[in-house]
């Protein structure tokens, strides 16, 4: 083979290049500490590489998350802690003040001391960390515990704050008032079901009791030979379904249709017989209620069930007939009472916020079915009662506290009532006829009730002037009227011993005819600073029943406060679980990324020695042969 | 037998015959370090005969022929690697520059900045009550958006290069074409003017390599002509016919926001198809490489801004709005929205529009609907704005330059947008973070750049309510891209790989066709190549028998003498 220089050259230098590119890439290794600097170098490992770093920056991001909202919790755990503390003390106080022991004077210190521990804890409510009120929900700015002389108001919300702790998974870091001092544990709670229509605007996503419609396409065959699908695809409202179907060839129109408590949508074609069905094994026909054969020229479907939300029309309400709210509501929360005129509202927000605005303690909200509507107290302390202003705007709404449905054994904030064998109670009437009534386990309502009172008065023959009612306008209670045309005294008394009247708030004589009984079924909520307002009242005027009820309540708010402070341990248990788990992961990760990412120091020093002697080798022969020439021996 | 005087030319044809070898022979050594020279041989050979009775006496030496020692095999060979390295040389030179801008692997690239947009998010979410962290949110926005406006920057700056390029490489085609065609002249004048069979070496040196340097640049095709020209055409059409050129030129048009020349034959504007060399490398890199990194870039830019502005248009800041004035303009203002050419269209849907009283804290809510459904009227932005406008205590209105502003009718009120299943708010840019459609137009918004109250962290107007932030935290995770089957990062880190793997396998490439043509240069080497001591030895063997002959004239000289003059 002929050799030229050139040859030589160009062989030699590929040669030099290649060991300078090799012993480039070991310094450049040696320096950075890495296996490579650039992806290119090796983009497989590369990827692995930015998938690691980039799990490693996450998990540090979760990582301070979990330590910021442990932290939080562990702060909240300790205020609870005081709380229970003060509950504690509380009870002390309690049992030493129903003993014989105690007097006016110890319970005058006593109730200073209550006093104390009001404030104290209206105090640890209204704890701020870092400038954010602990207890407030979402108003992390307002102060949530206020107290006047009506009992301590809640004026955070329910709102939770949560922290992303691991991908995709948020956990809540606060704790409300609700939860930590049962702040809104009572409410009057709806019981009548509101039962919306649709109307063109109604979301998709709420019909069938928010469970929505999978929306696709559907085919609707009229039986004369026409037929469409119809693409359901984009439709959002059960507007854009009746225009979608009203835009098919097949020349059918869609309608909401409101009857019988149902509401439902409606096809009609004039002399068709049409039948809908599904498409491609899609399920929006049944979502939509309208899957069916052979329905004739009119196809009705059945009741879409659209869940009541704050958008939902007043109008819309009771199948579409609306609810009165000319009327209004009267509200007696403790010491504070007025009428709510909820004349203005158009949609359930607007009610709802008419309630929450009357300045009478109230939180409104959609009851968790999505059916009806719960008023809440926000005062602890205080007693709430929901009656008619005027009509029956309370009754439709079903937010009486007291209506005839109420049932006896929830009267008295669960006490009940106690009937004992024999007359209950006696009536006696203008003229002095006496009626017996006689209640039993059988009545259970105060319809029920009401019902007895008229049957003993048919039975005393003064059925005529003798009526029993439960009335709601402008206050709640059950309602005796005396038509007897007399002038003279009713009087509803007590028979040997039995409590009954009293319990059904009706122990009362008039000369005007009328005995309005008083609403026993008063909402309270059961939280400390009830307990406590309750027991510092009871202490100034040494009521023992209401302090040793006080007492028994205690019991309650301690194991509230209890399963509260459960609560929070398990969910700080849970955090730090998961911080260790980052944190394993993260040394996890690290490994990995230094398994695929880091050079092995000595290997690369080896290497690079190796290469250098390789490469002095190589200068060395190419000194050698490119100086030799025949030129040098002639 | 012949005379003296016939030994005496015999001895004069030797001379001149090893004098030409012994011109060649320095020829060959001058050039042993000329690019695409190729060695020259000198063919020697015994000079016809006389016939005489006795037999044949020889007449001397004479030069038959001065050839080039060559194989055109490797010739042919090494072209076509010459256009394969050409292309490849140019991408990944091209490549290079691309990863330094992404600068991946380092603090500094746009994984990072990502990272530290949803860290400083989470900072948000954490204490959505406080400025600090709304600024570093902010702050942070506005790096990634550099980040992005920068890696588009450097990506047009280098197809801006690469395109100063392809018009170098058109006119040095140009100069080499014409250099062909000048030499296919020279060698048809030259090889005719004298008795075939001769070549004119050193005119074909010259052009083999002007053919060479021809073949790195764009790849061709050869085709040589019987009377010893040659003619190049380029994917079958003619670039070089004997001694005319057929030129290039460029023609411009628009591509991804520069302007792009592309290689055209002058004489009917038809493009150049490129099947390798400089010039393909150039236009591949430039167009289908770097064009599809921009593709992916500003779809990444543009999608990410898209969707988390339809998260964050509908949440509330500190604060709810009193005004807010759309980023993005539409010309068309009757035209139905889906039609409008907006980069991310809405569809049909519809939003709340909630309006505040903040003395009494009641909220009215408005649906605004967003007809879309193509039956019937559709809204378009008039439309849009009078619904939004209908609703009480708050205005709408559109200006100038079709951007529509919501604003409270009085101080007394504000309001908040929530539930917005068309993605009309993002695609106009009401309330969003971000604005723009793609990387080179991707940034944060005035409106929350000049008040960072404006971040919408919530879903309520609630100080305290970190709920929107939270759903803007997991857009991180949610499937956006690649048709709704990839998040965020994923796409990214695919972005990331597809570079990668196109700079690897072109540097492998290369690094390859380098140690082929380096294998194909020393077989060249082999057959063409000068080896100065080989020449020496000639030299040496050439200068001996010229001295030969001039004693051999000397004897025959005295001969000649010896008779004239001592007879």
């Amino acid at each position: 083979m002929r050799v030229t220089s050139r040859y030589l050259s160009n062989t030699l230098l590929l040669d030099h290049d290649r060991q300078m590119e090799r012993m480039t890439r070991l310094q450049t290794q040696i320096a950075t500490g890495h296996a490579f600097s650039r992806p290119e170098e090796s983009p497989v490992a590369a990827g692995a590489v930015l998938r690691l770093q980039n799990d490693l920056s996450r998990g540090e991001q979760f990582t301070r998350n979990l330590r910021d909202g442990k932290t939080q919790l562990q702060l909240s755990d300790a205020s609870l802690a005081d709380v229970q503390d003060a509950a504690i003390r509380a009870k002390g106080l309690i049992l030493s003040q129903v003993d014989g022991g105690a007097d006016a004077g110890t319970r005058e210190a006593t109730a200073e001391e209550v006093e104390q521990m009001i404030q104290e804890l209206v105090s640890i409510g209204n704890r701020k960390v870092e400038g954010r009120y602990l207890f407030s929900g979402h108003p992390t700015k307002t102060a949530p515990f206020t107290r006047d002389g009506n009992g301590v108001t809640y004026t955070g919300d329910r709102g939770q704050i949560k922290l992303e702790i691991s991908e995709g998974v948020n956990e809540q870091v606060n704790v409300t008032g609700v939860d930590a001092f049962g702040a809104l544990s009572s409410q009057v709670s709806g019981y009548v079901d509101l039962n919306p229509a649709m109307d063109s605007a109604t979301l998709l996503s709420n019909l069938r009791a928010g469970a929505g419609v999978q929306v696709g396409k559907i085919r609707i065959t009229d039986g004369l030979g026409g037929d469409s699908t119809v693409d359901l695809t984009t439709a959002r409202t059960v507007g854009d379904v009746i225009t979608r179907i009203g835009a098919a060839s097949v020349g059918v129109t869609a309608s909401v249709f409101n009857s019988g408590g149902a509401t439902s949508l409606r096809l009609t074609k004039a002399g068709a017989n049409l039948t809908v069905t599904e498409v491609d094994g899609g399920s929006t026909a049944s979502h939509l209620g309208i899957l069916q054969t052979a329905a004739g020229a009119t196809l009705t479907g059945t009741d879409r069930d659209p869940r009541l939300t704050e958008e939902t029309a007043v109008t819309a309400l009771d199948n579409g007939t609306g609810v009165s709210l000319a009327g209004g509501l009267t509200v007696t929360n403790g010491s504070l009472s007025g009428t709510i005129s909820l004349a203005g509202a158009t949609t359930v927000r607007d009610l709802l916020f008419s309630v929450e605005s009357a300045g009478l303690g109230l939180e409104g909200r959609i009851s968790d079915d999505a059916k009806k509507i719960n008023l809440v107290s926000r005062v602890s302390g205080a007693s709430l009662r929901i009656a008619e202003n005027t009509g029956t705007t309370a009754a439709e709404l079903g937010v009486l506290s007291l209506h005839g449905a109420t049932t006896l054994s929830s009267l008295n904030q669960g006490d009940g009532v106690a009937p004992v064998s024999g007359t209950d109670f006696t009536i006696t009437t203008r003229n002095g006829t006496l009626v017996s009534v006689d209640l039993s386990s059988s009545q259970s309502t105060l319809t029920d009730v009401v019902t007895a009172i008229n049957a003993a008065a048919a039975a005393a023959g003064v059925g005529a002037t003798l009526v029993a009612s439960v009335n709601n306008t402008g206050a709640n209670g059950l309602r005796i009227v005396d038509t007897t045309a007399l002038a003279g005294t009713t009087t509803v008394a007590d028979f040997e011993g039995s409590p009954v009247a009293q319990q059904l708030g009706i122990l009362k004589s008039t000369t005007t005819g009328t005995i309005q009984g008083d609403d026993v079924n008063p909402v309270r909520p059961v939280n400390i600073f009830q307990v406590l307002e309750d027991f510092h009242d009871a202490l100034l005027v040494g009521d023992t029943d209401t302090m040793d009820k006080a007492g028994l309540q205690l019991d309650t708010v301690l194991s509230d406060l209890l399963s509260s402070r459960a609560n929070v341990g398990a969910r700080v248990q849970r955090l730090e679980f998961t911080e260790v788990r980052t944190e394993d992961q993260a040394i996890r990760t690290q490994q990995t990324l230094s398994e695929r990412w880091d050079v092995d120091l000595t290997r690369a020093i080896t290497e690079l020695n190796m290469q250098q002697v390789a490469f002095q080798g190589l200068l060395q022969s190419m000194g050698v042969t490119m100086q030799s020439s025949l030129l040098n021996y002639l | 037998m012949g005379g003296l005087f016939s030994a005496l030319r015999l001895g004069a044809r030797s001379l001149a015959a090893h004098q030409a070898a012994i011109q060649i022979t320095g020829q060959n050594i001058a050039n042993a370090n000329t690019e695409g020279y190729t060695r020259q041989r000198v063919h020697l050979s015994a000079a016809t005969p006389n016939s005489l009775p006795e037999g044949f006496v020889g007449n001397g030496v004479e030069v038959q022929r001065i050839e080039r020692a060559i194989d055109t095999f490797v010739q042919e060979q090494l072209q076509r690697e010459d256009a394969k390295f050409g292309s490849l040389e140019e991408q990944e030179v091209a490549l290079r520059r691309v990863s330094s801008a992404l600068n991946e692997l380092s603090d500094a690239d746009l994984s990072s900045a990502f990272d530290k947009f949803f860290d400083a998010l989470q900072q948000v979410a954490s204490r959505p009550e406080d400025a600090a962290p709304r600024r570093a949110f902010v702050e942070s926005g506005k790096a990634l958006a550099q980040r992005f406006q920068y890696l588009s920057g450097q990506f047009d700056d280098i197809r801006r290069d690469l395109n100063s390029e392809v018009s170098t490489t058109v006119s040095g085609i140009n100069t080499l074409a014409t250099e062909i065609a000048d030499l296919n002249q020279q060698i048809l004048r030259g090889e005719f003017s004298g008795p075939p069979p001769r070549e004119a070496n050193d005119l074909r040196d010259q052009r083999d390599l002007a053919l060479r340097n021809l073949s790195e640049l764009v790849e061709i095709k050869r085709f040589e002509q019987t009377d010893g020209t040659v003619n190049v055409s380029i994917d079958g059409e003619y670039l070089v016919v004997r001694n005319t050129v057929n030129s290039l030129s460029t023609t411009s048009s628009t591509d991804r926001g520069i302007t792009i020349l592309n290689p055209v034959f002058s004489s009917n504007q038809s493009p150049v198809v490129l099947r390798g060399g400089r010039l393909e490398g150039l236009v591949t890199a430039r167009d289908t490489k770097i064009g599809g990194y921009i593709d992916t870039l500003n779809d990444l830019a543009g999608r990410f801004a898209s969707e988390f502005n339809k998260v964050h248009s509908v949440g509330t800041g500190l604060t709810g709005l009193s005004s807010v004035t759309a980023t993005k303009g539409l010309l068309l203002t009757t035209t139905t929205l889906s039609g409008v050419g907006l980069a991310y269209p809405p569809v049909h849907g519809q939003f709340d529009l909630h309006v505040r009283n903040k003395l009494s804290g009641a909220v009215t809510v408005t649906t605004i609907p967003v007809d879309l459904d193509g039956i019937g009227a559709d809204t378009t932005l008039t439309t849009l704005s009078s619904a939004i406008g209908a609703a009480a205590n708050v205005s709408s209105s559109i200006d100038s330059n079709g951007k529509l502003t919501v604003s409270a009718d009085s101080s007394n009120f504000d309001f908040a947008f929530r539930n917005d299943s068309s993605g009309i708010l993002s695609a106009l840019g009401l309330n969003t973070f971000f604005e723009g459609t793609d990387a080179r137009t991707f940034d944060v918004t005035s409106l929350v750049d000049g008040d960072v109250g404006k971040v919408a962290a919530a879903l309520s107007f609630d100080v305290g309510d970190n709920t929107n932030a939270l759903a803007l935290l997991a857009q991180r995770d949610a499937t956006n891209f690649a048709g709704g089957t990839t998040a965020l990062d994923a796409q990214y880190q695919g972005f990331i790989g597809t570079v990668s793997v196109d700079a690897a396998q072109t540097k492998d490439l290369l690094d390859n066709e380098r140690a082929i043509r380096t294998r194909l240069e020393n077989e060249r080497e082999i057959v063409s190549g000068v080896n100065v001591d080989e020449e020496v030895v000639n030299l040496i063997a050439y200068q001996r028998a010229f001295q030969g002959s001039a004693r051999f004239i000397a004897v025959v000289d005295d001969l000649l003498d010896t008779i004239v003059n001592g007879l």
